[in-house]
């Protein structure tokens, strides 16, 4: 038998409450009519069908989210394509520091200033890794 | 400058920004970091909805058992167990079933969320601005020396850096454009489906709130028959009476208090449609063959107006 969709559910779940709150209504209505055990025996009944009303939402709300399991992952798709983009030019934005740090090396060496060529160094290894 | 040179380079200028968004349509930014705003914000009070679902499970069926004055009490018993009535530990179960159905819903939601936040975050300036990484570069260069001579004239090397951070930004916005659009274009077909999900789970709390409602009104419905009872009884004292008139009132802030998640639930789904209808606009917009030739020329004469002094001062240093 095929799976109710979230949509039939939901159609189910409103009779369900239809009848717990036509039970509720006749439970105060009937109060004085009703025994002890009778009065008892109708909460009972109305509990149960919210009981079961709750658990037609579980079924539904897990329906809902498996039905658009495709759409998700194209979204999820476009949020990976959108942060690739972000990575390019933040990668320009590396490339301009790599190059600064370089060049800080470069001229530590030609001035044979061993600290500063130390501390250069590390500046790239920094942005390369 | 002679007016011919101006002519120049206000051509050279305005063929560079046109060959670099030639091939894009052109996005209304403010638009789509507007709606990263909007869907960020609707992300995080979807979650505080989605959470109220067993929480609302749980309220019902405490107050519910109370009608049939159900054991729930939660005293621990010497040998360390908690004694609970098995009906009301079966109503609690169905609250964990709740629970646990809302984890594929809450991940669609953080989708969702990323996605906005994605494409905020390369609509924003900040993503295509190199200022502080150029300047940097510039002040590292202006420090090189050959022979404790400057290698480099400080006049150029600033005229230079000025060109290239204009150039890098709109080059880094033509990029940006034609990806923001090719996106958006794409998501268009399915953003629809995530939203209209979020907003069937919103129709499903409201519900939901409807049997916590009805829990309410059976314990309502056994405080009415108790009130009745102790109206009929001589020997009631009036201590009784009073304590009943409060558990009744109280049931009836609870569902004043229902009510009001109801209508505020109405107010979302509309939240949720509104951030819809935007996406849908700037897909259509994104997938229009015609350029918004109003925005993309206001775009274009901002570089423009921008690249003009640049070119003037790397003439002039040169």
């Amino acid at each position: 038998m095929a799976q109710l969709t979230p949509q039939q559910l939901r159609q189910i779940k409103l009779a369900l409450q239809k009848s717990a709150q036509e039970l509720i209504q006749y439970q105060a209505e009937h109060d004085t009519e009703l025994s002890d055990k009778e009065f008892d025996k109708l909460g009972d009944n109305i509990r149960d069908l919210t009981d079961r009303s709750r658990s037609i939402s579980a079924q539904s709300i897990q329906g809902a989210a498996d039905e658009i399991a495709e759409s998700v992952q194209k979204i999820q798709e476009a949020t990976n394509k959108v942060n690739q983009a972000i990575k390019t030019i933040t990668n320009i934005r590396r490339g301009i520091r790599i190059a600064t740090a370089l060049v800080s090396l470069g001229t530590a060496i030609t001035a044979g200033n061993p600290g500063g060529v130390i501390s250069a160094a590390r500046v790239v290894l920094n942005e390369v890794t | 400058m002679s007016p011919r040179a101006n002519c120049q380079n206000l051509l050279y200028a305005t063929l560079v920004v046109c060959v670099i968004f030639f091939q894009s349509c052109v996005l209304n930014l403010p638009a789509v970091r507007q709606y990263s705003k909007s869907t960020i914000a609707a992300s995080h009070s979807f979650e505080k909805i989605a959470n109220d679902i067993p929480q609302s499970c749980v309220r019902g069926v405490e107050i519910g058992s109370k009608g049939k004055k159900i054991k729930i009490s939660n005293e621990v018993k010497a040998d360390g167990k908690v004694d609970y009535d098995e009906s009301y530990k079966s109503r609690l179960e169905i609250c964990d079933d709740l629970r646990r159905s809302l984890d594929g819903i809450l991940a669609v939601n953080v989708v969702l969320m990323s996605y906005a936040e994605a494409l905020g975050k390369l609509a924003s300036n900040d993503v295509i601005t190199f200022s502080a990484e150029l300047n940097s570069l510039k002040v590292t260069l202006n420090d090189v020396k050959i022979n404790n001579k400057l290698v480099f004239d400080k006049k150029q090397l600033s005229a230079v850096f000025n060109l290239t951070e204009i150039l890098s930004r709109i080059a880094a916005d033509g990029y940006r454009q034609k990806e923001l659009q090719a996106t958006i274009a794409m998501a268009g077909d399915y953003i629809g489906d995530l939203t209209n999900g979020l907003i069937f789970i919103v129709d499903e709390y409201k519900l939901i709130l409807e049997d916590e409602k009805n829990d309410i009104k059976i314990y309502q419905n056994s405080l009415i028959r108790e009130m009745r009872k102790l109206q009929e009884n001589v020997k009631s004292s009036k201590l009784e009476k009073e304590a009943i008139e409060e558990m009744l009132f109280d049931t009836k802030k609870r569902i004043d208090a229902i009510n009001k998640k109801t209508t505020a639930s109405d107010g979302f789904k509309k939240v949720l449609k509104n951030i819809t209808d935007k996406h849908d606009l700037l897909s259509q917009s994104a997938k229009s063959k015609e350029l918004d030739s109003v925005l993309l020329l206001k775009i274009m004469q901002g570089y423009v107006d921008e690249l003009i002094p640049a070119i003037n001062d790397s003439e002039k240093a040169f």
